[in-house]
C-alpha cells in the first residue's frame, strides 16, 4: 500500500460563490495531477509560485474537494473518509499566521492535542517531548505573539507531530526563515523520515531545498506535473551538456523571446540593470550567443561554466527559471 | 472533551485581556441607560398609562430592562458564530482548526459556547446592575418562573443565530449586516416600545422572530400571568424553534460543502 | 518651503486614510443604519410611552418639547464630538495593529500632522454624514428646526470641538503605550457616550455622574448648540462661556499630554503587536 496515491486529480476555482442559479467563471489551479508516494518516502513537490503546489497539499489534506480525480491516503478515500484521513495526517501550512499568538506555546499544542482526540494519558508526554524536539522547552509558557518567525515554524512542526501523524504534509516550510532556522527545519524534516519512519511530503519553490531533502521529486508547472524522478534522475536530463551562467548589463528582457537559443532569466536587479541568464549551451555556439547578446545592447560582464543544477532541469522543461 | 478545549481556549484568549470584560459591560450598561433614561426624561417619570394599556406592564425601566435582556441573549449566539469564524480567519487559524479530525459543527459549536458563556455572564451582570439602578421590582419566585422560559428562549435563539453560522462561512464579511440585523430586531420585536406602535405588516416580520414572543412570555410572567395564560406564546416559540433549527441545519451543510469547493481562505 | 512640506505630508496622510474608508463600503451602511436606529428608537419610545410627539415633561426639564428633535441634534452632536475622540485614536490602534505606526512616526513629517490628517478626513466624513442626516430626519421623521439659528450653532459646535481635540490627543497619547488599546477606547467612548446628555438631559443623572459630565467637553457642547438652536446666541451666553473656558483647558491638557507622549516615545518605544 502506498502512503499516498494520488490520480488525475483536477481542481477549478469559482470567481464567486456558485451560488443555485449563478453562473461563475471557474479558473483551472491543477490539471490533472498522478502519482504515488511510499511509506518512508520524503517527496517533494518543486514548482514556481503559482504553479498548483498548495492546491494539491489542500486537496490531499483534505481541505479541498477537488474537482477531478481521485486520491487516497493511507488507503483511505480524500472525499469518502475525510475523518480517518485527518486522525492520521498533519500539516505545516505557509505562513506564519497557522497558531494561536494570544495562547503559549504549551497551550496551543494543548489545544490542537485534544482536537486532534490524542488520549489524556499521553497528552502531557508528548508535548513535552515535541517541545523539546523543536527546542522551545524552555519558552513553553511564553505568548507565541513574542516568537520569531522560526520560532513560530518550529512550533507549527511541533502542533503538526501532536497526533503522531504518519504522513506529514510540509507547504513552504522554510519560505521567509532566516538561514539558521531553514537549515533547522531541513534537518529536522530529514530526520522524522530516516529516524522516525514518517512519510512526508512538502511543496518548495527552492530547487537547493528539494535537491538536498527529497528522495523524489515531481517537478510541477501550470499544474501539471512536467518530470518525476530521483534528484539525480532529474539531473541525468541535464547531464551531456554544461550549464553556462551569463551576467549582463543593460539588456532587456523581452528580447529572449526571440532568441534562437534556450536561455532563461535566473535574477534580475533593475536597481543597477544587472540580469544573470542560465541555459545549457554547447561550446561551440556559445560565442555565437556572446555575439547575439553583444547585438542587442547587452553589456557582457563574465560568462560561467556550472555544475547543471534542477534549476537546469526546470529550464529545460520549461524555457523558464523558478524565481522567487 | 474537544468540544471543551474549544471553549477553554476561547475563555483563555478573552481574559488575557481583561479590560475587554469592562468593556463590554460597560456597553451594556449605557446602551441601556440610553434608552430608559429617555423614557423617563419624555415620561416625567416611569409610569405609562399608554404603555400599561397596550401590553399588560406599565413600569417603563422593568419593561425596557426585560426587553434589552432577552435582546442580548438573542444576539449572543449570531454575534458568537459570525465573529468567532471571522476571528478565527483573521488570526489565520481556521484551516488548522478544519484539518482536525474535529467534526466543524463541533468546532463552531464551542467556538460560539465559548463567548455565549463570557457573553451571559456580563448580561447577567448588567441585569442585576439595571435592577439596583432602576429599582426593578423582582422576586425570588418570578426568577424561578422566568428560568423555564429562558431555556426555550435560548434554544430556539441558538438555532436562528446558527443560520448566521452558515452564511458567515459564504460570505466572510457579514458583521456589519449582522449588526444592522440586530439592531433591526429591536424594532421588529419591542425591545424598547411596544410594536403595536408599528404598522401591521412590520408587526407580522417581527411575529417570525421568537425574540419577540420570548419577550411577551418574560414580561407575561412579571406581570404575574400563570404558565397557563402563556401557553399560545410559548406554543409559538416552540413552532419557530423547530422551524429554524430546520432551517440552519440545512443551510450548514449547504454551506460546509460549499466551503470545500470554494475553500476557507477568501471572498 | 516648511509650510508647503508640511502640507504635502498632510494630504498623503489623508488620502491614505480616504483609500482605506472606502474599503469599508459596508460600514458607511452600517453608520447611517446607525443614526436612523437611534431617531427611530427615539420617536417610536416617545410614542409608545405618551402617544403624542410632544412631551410636557421634557419641556419642563429642558425647554425642548418635540422628543425627537432634541434626541436628533444630541445625536448630531454626539456624533460630531466621537469623531475627535474615535477619529484620533481608532486611526492610530488600526496602524498600531497593521503594524505601520512606526513608519509613519519615523517619517520626517510633524507628528501633529499625521494627528491632523486622520482627523480631517473624518470631519469631513462627519459633516457628509451629518448632511445625509439632516436630509433623512426631515424626511422621515418631519424634523423641523429652526435652521436659520442651527447654522449659527455651527460655531458653537467648533469652538466645543477645540476640547474635544484635546481630549482626543489626551487618550492618543495614552494609547500608544497599552498593551490592549482597543477595549480601552471602547470604555472611553461609552463613558462619553453616557454624559454627553445626547438622549436624555444630564439633570436626570445621580449628582456624581452629573459633575463628571460636566468636567468634560461633551455635554456642555451639546447644551449650548441645543440652546443656540432653540433660543439662539444672547439666551445661550452662559453655557457659550463655559464652552469656552472648558475647551481652552482641554486643549491645553491635550498638548501637555501629547509632548509627553511624544518623549515617552523616545524612551521605551512603541508596543508591538
Amino acid at each position: 500500500m502506498y502512503a499516498i496515491e494520488a490520480e488525475n486529480l483536477k481542481k477549478s476555482y469559482p470567481k464567486k460563490i456558485p451560488l443555485p442559479f449563478r453562473k461563475v467563471e471557474w479558473v483551472n489551479a491543477v490539471n490533472g495531477i498522478s502519482f504515488k508516494v511510499k511509506k518512508g518516502e520524503l517527496f517533494g513537490l518543486l514548482g514556481p509560485n503559482g504553479a498548483g503546489k498548495t492546491t494539491t497539499i489542500k486537496i490531499l489534506t483534505t481541505l479541498l474537494e477537488p474537482s477531478g480525480g481521485d486520491a487516497k491516503i493511507l488507503g483511505y478515500d480524500i472525499r469518502r473518509d475525510v475523518r480517518e484521513i485527518r486522525r492520521r495526517i498533519n500539516l505545516v501550512a505557509e505562513g506564519e499566521r497557522t497558531l494561536y499568538w494570544r495562547l503559549s506555546a504549551y497551550e496551543n499544542l494543548k489545544y490542537f492535542a485534544r482536537i486532534y482526540y490524542v488520549p489524556k494519558s499521553v497528552e502531557k508526554e508528548r508535548i513535552e517531548e515535541l517541545l523539546k524536539l523543536v527546542g522551545l522547552w524552555e519558552r513553553r509558557n511564553d505568548l507565541v505573539m513574542g516568537f520569531s518567525r522560526g520560532m513560530k515554524q518550529r512550533l507549527a512542526i511541533a502542533k503538526a507531530l501532536i497526533n503522531d501523524p504518519e504522513v506529514l504534509f510540509l507547504d513552504e516550510p522554510t519560505l521567509g526563515l532566516d538561514v539558521q532556522s531553514a537549515i533547522f527545519v531541513r534537518e529536522f524534516v530529514r530526520k522524522l523520515v530516516d529516524e522516525h519512519k514518517k512519510t512526508v511530503l512538502l511543496t518548495t519553490h527552492y530547487m537547493a531545498e528539494a535537491e538536498e531533502l527529497c528522495d523524489r521529486i515531481a517537478i510541477i508547472d501550470h499544474g501539471k506535473i512536467i518530470a518525476l524522478d530521483t534528484p539525480e534522475g532529474l539531473k541525468r536530463l541535464v547531464k551531456d551538456e554544461d550549464a553556462v551562467e551569463i551576467k549582463v548589463k543593460d539588456f532587456n528582457p523581452e528580447k529572449l523571446r526571440d532568441a534562437p537559443f534556450a536561455l532563461a532569466i535566473v535574477k534580475e536587479d533593475p536597481t543597477s540593470n544587472l540580469t544573470t541568464l542560465r541555459g545549457q549551451i554547447d561550446e561551440e555556439d556559445l560565442p555565437k550567443v556572446v555575439e547575439w547578446l553583444v547585438k542587442n545592447n547587452a553589456k557582457i560582464l563574465s560568462v560561467e561554466e556550472k555544475e547543471p543544477t534542477l534549476e537546469d532541469v526546470f529550464i529545460k522543461l520549461t524555457g523558464r527559471a523558478i524565481r522567487d | 472533551m474537544s468540544l471543551l478545549a474549544v471553549i477553554e481556549k476561547e475563555l483563555r484568549m478573552f481574559f488575557r485581556y481583561p479590560l475587554r470584560v469592562i468593556s463590554v459591560t460597560l456597553i451594556g450598561i449605557v446602551f441601556l441607560l440610553q434608552f430608559v433614561f429617555f423614557g423617563e426624561a419624555v415620561l416625567g417619570g416611569r409610569y405609562s398609562q399608554i404603555l400599561a394599556s397596550s401590553t399588560g406592564l406599565g413600569d417603563y425601566p422593568t419593561y425596557a430592562l426585560i426587553g434589552y435582556i432577552l435582546w442580548w441573549l438573542f444576539a449572543s449566539p449570531m454575534e458568537a458564530y459570525v465573529w468567532g469564524v471571522r476571528r478565527e480567519l483573521q488570526r489565520g487559524t481556521l484551516e488548522t482548526n478544519v484539518l482536525a479530525p474535529i467534526r466543524m459543527i463541533k468546532f463552531l459549536i464551542g467556538l460560539s459556547l465559548g463567548w455565549i458563556l463570557i457573553d451571559n455572564v456580563l448580561m447577567g451582570i448588567v441585569f442585576i446592575f439595571g435592577v439596583i439602578v432602576f429599582k426593578i421590582p423582582v422576586s425570588f419566585i418570578i426568577i424561578l418562573k422566568a428560568v423555564p422560559i429562558l431555556i426555550l428562549s435560548f434554544i430556539a435563539f441558538l438555532g436562528f443565530g446558527m443560520i448566521f453560522a452558515g452564511l458567515v462561512m459564504l460570505f466572510k464579511h457579514i458583521g456589519p449586516l449582522t449588526q444592522i440585523f440586530e439592531f433591526g430586531v429591536m424594532f421588529l420585536s419591542g425591545v424598547f416600545f411596544p410594536t403595536t406602535v408599528m404598522p401591521k405588516t412590520v408587526q407580522a416580520i417581527g411575529n417570525a422572530i421568537p425574540l419577540t414572543h420570548a419577550i411577551e412570555a418574560i414580561r407575561g410572567i412579571f406581570i404575574g400571568k400563570s404558565y397557563a395564560e402563556l401557553i399560545p406564546t410559548i406554543e409559538i416559540l416552540l413552532v419557530l424553534t423547530f422551524f429554524y433549527w430546520l432551517i440552519s441545519y440545512a443551510l450548514f451543510k449547504y454551506a460546509e460543502k460549499l466551503t470545500r469547493v470554494i475553500g476557507y481562505g477568501g471572498y | 518651503m516648511e509650510a508647503t512640506k508640511e502640507l504635502r505630508a498632510l494630504y498623503g496622510v489623508i488620502v491614505k486614510n480616504w483609500r482605506i474608508f472606502l474599503s469599508y463600503k459596508v460600514w458607511f451602511i452600517s453608520d447611517i443604519a446607525f443614526g436612523l436606529f437611534f431617531a427611530g428608537q427615539a420617536l417610536l419610545i416617545g410614542i409608545g410611552l405618551t402617544g403624542e410627539r410632544n412631551s410636557k415633561a421634557l419641556q419642563n426639564l429642558t425647554g425642548y418639547s418635540d422628543y425627537v428633535a432634541f434626541a436628533i441634534l444630541g445625536f448630531m452632536v454626539l456624533g460630531f464630538s466621537l469623531t475627535f475622540l474615535s477619529g484620533f485614536v481608532w486611526s492610530i490602534i488600526e496602524e498600531l495593529y497593521a503594524g505601520t505606526l512606526e513608519y509613519s512616526f519615523a517619517a520626517p513629517m510633524r507628528r501633529i500632522t499625521f494627528f491632523l490628517g486622520n482627523v480631517l478626513l473624518r470631519i469631513i466624513l462627519t459633516l457628509l454624514y451629518l448632511g445625509i442626516y439632516v436630509i433623512l430626519f426631515v424626511l422621515l421623521f418631519g424634523l423641523s428646526l429652526n435652521w436659520v439659528n442651527f447654522l449659527k450653532a455651527l460655531p458653537v459646535l467648533f469652538l466645543g470641538s477645540i476640547g474635544m481635540v484635546g481630549v482626543g490627543l489626551t487618550a492618543a497619547g495614552i494609547v500608544l503605550y497599552l498593551r490592549d488599546p482597543g477595549p480601552f477606547v471602547n470604555v472611553l467612548e461609552m463613558l462619553v457616550f453616557a454624559l454627553s446628555g445626547a438622549m436624555y438631559p444630564i439633570k436626570i443623572l445621580p449628582k456624581g455622574l452629573q459633575y463628571l459630565a460636566k468636567a468634560l467637553p461633551y455635554a456642555p457642547t451639546t447644551d449650548a448648540v441645543r440652546k443656540v438652536v432653540a433660543f439662539g446666541y444672547t439666551a445661550a451666553k452662559g453655557e457659550i462661556s463655559y464652552v469656552l473656558f472648558i475647551s481652552a483647558v482641554y486643549a491645553l491638557i491635550g498638548y501637555l499630554v501629547y509632548r509627553w507622549s511624544e518623549r515617552q516615545a523616545k524612551i521605551v518605544g512603541l508596543k508591538s503587536y
